[in-house]
Formats: C-alpha cells, structure tokens, sequence
C-alpha cells in the first residue's frame, strides 16, 4: 500500500491469530481472531463467530480429536484501482480454536453462514448424564 | 458528539489531510457493549476509506446487520451511517460462554477527501460488508482548460 495511508490508533482492534512458537505462515496475509458469542443450552453449544467478507465457499470447520477449529477466507471486495486512503481495520482472513469436551456429537455438527455470520451449533450427545458410582459398604 | 470540522492546512496534499479524520470521525454506539476479553471498547463497525480520482468508497465490516435499516446520509462532503444490530435472541435455558460482539445502535460520521453528488451514492451489502461508493459532482470536477495558440 501507499506510504499515506493513515492507520487509525484503534486499528489493532482485531486481534492477530498466533502461531506456535518460531513459526511463521506461508501467506503473507494476515489472519485475524474472528469475535464469538458462545451460548450453551441443555442440548447444544452455539458458536456465532464475526467473519466479515466471508461467504460459505470460504469457510473450513475441522473437528481434530478434540479441537474445534473454524477457518475463513476473505473475499477482497474492494476494486484493484482503489486506493487505501484511511485504515481502521485490516484485511485478511480468520482462524480460531477451541478446545470441545467429550459432550459434544461431533457427527452432529452444523454450520451456516449469512451476512459474514458463521453459527455453528454443536450438540450434545445424548447419554452424557454423569453416572455416580455408589459405594457401598463392604 | 458528532461535530466535524473542515480540513484545514495544505490543499495541495490532500493525503496528509486525511490524518485528521482520525480524530474527526464522531461515534456513537448507544447501548453498546465494550469487548470482554481486555480488548477496549472499539468503534464500530470499523470503516476504511479507499480514493480514485474522482470516487470514494468506504467499507465497513458489519457483519450481521439488517440491511434494511441501514440510514446513509449524505450532505456536501459529509456521509452519515445508521443503524442497529440486534442482538442473539437468548432463549431461556441459555447461557453465555462467551460474549464478545458488539450489539446495539451505530453511528458512523465521516469526512470525504471531496464534496460527493447525494444522487450518484451507492451502497451494497454483502458478505457482511458495508460498501459506500461515491462520486465527486460533475460540476466539481477540475475541468481542464485548453490553450489556444494565437493565429
């Protein structure tokens, strides 16, 4: 970009996504920390994750043992002959990780996205009531 | 709140200008909730601004928002943008985890590096992406003037 963009004092607002230690990414983009809402419910965890410029052919939702882990692409919608003139956000892609609890159907997972709005509902398997050992005296 | 002065200094530098719209860009997010998670309370939706010769275009990460209830006005080199996002209906029995998206009503005032014709304003949304794009009037345009040789 030019050298007269001006970034504004508040533009680190979107947190960067880290990575482990003494690694760097192969993009040169930069990937931020979408903001989430996470609500839970007797039957299931909604995830609302904020990815502006995000469209459901850019989403990647990947379940690992037991990280959650949702990915989304930018769709840079800004003409190629416009120029950056006032910065206050930057631009790039999303990454987050959570961390699930063996409650979780993983099987039973769904996403939508709408208006750069990514909502996961994530449900609980069913028989999760914990079980008490009864100890009885010997 | 939402009083803008004109650029002052140096018209012939009008990227060095545009760094007073920093302090110049009015907000107000009544209702609003700062971010949990140590991150300050931020304006929002966050706004960039991007310049061609004679068209400006701004973007605004707002994602989730009604477009239908998005307000722009616009007035001489002034663009004013309204509206509202509502918040996750929680229904009884649910709880948060975590809540760190902003809600409530926004107003965003911005200063253009020009004056911008009101008709010729266009606004998109998509992907949840504010985009304003305006132009400068045609009678504000620097026209140029030839120069005829004496015959």
């Amino acid at each position: 970009m030019n050298h007269a963009v001006v970034h504004h004092e508040d533009a680190a607002h979107k947190q960067e996504s880290a990575t482990p230690n003494g690694t760097e990414r192969t993009k040169a983009r930069k990937v931020y920390v979408p903001a989430v809402d996470i609500l839970e419910t007797d039957q299931s965890l909604l995830l609302v994750s904020e990815m502006p410029g995000v469209d459901e052919g850019g989403v990647d939702i990947t379940i690992e043992k037991n990280v959650l882990t949702i990915k989304g692409t930018v769709v840079d919608q800004v003409p190629a002959d416009f120029r950056l003139s006032y910065e206050e956000y930057g631009v790039g892609d999303y990454e987050r990780s959570f961390t699930l609890t063996n409650e979780i159907d993983r099987e039973g997972v769904n996403a939508t996205i709408k208006n750069g709005v990514l909502k996961l509902t994530l449900p609980k398997v069913k028989q999760v009531a914990a079980r008490k050992v009864a100890v009885t005296a010997g | 709140m939402n009083l803008i002065s004109r650029f002052g200094g140096r018209i012939w530098d009008p990227w060095r200008e545009i760094g007073h719209l920093q302090n110049e860009m009015g907000r107000m997010l009544a209702g609003a909730r700062s971010l949990s998670g140590g991150v300050n309370q931020r304006e929002f939706p966050p706004v960039n601004m991007y310049v061609k010769e004679h068209d400006v275009l701004l973007t605004l990460e707002a994602a989730g928002i009604d477009p239908e209830k998005v307000d722009i006005t616009v007035s001489g080199d002034t663009v004013t943008i309204r509206g509202e996002r509502s918040q996750e209906t929680v229904a009884s029995g649910e709880n948060f985890h975590r809540r760190e998206r902003v809600t409530g009503q926004f107003e965003r005032v911005v200063q253009l590096p020009f004056d911008v014709d009101p008709d010729k304003t266009e606004a998109t949304y998509e992907r949840g992406v504010l985009s304003v794009r305006m132009s400068r009037p045609e009678s504000q345009k620097p026209k140029k003037v030839l120069v005829k040789a004496a015959s």
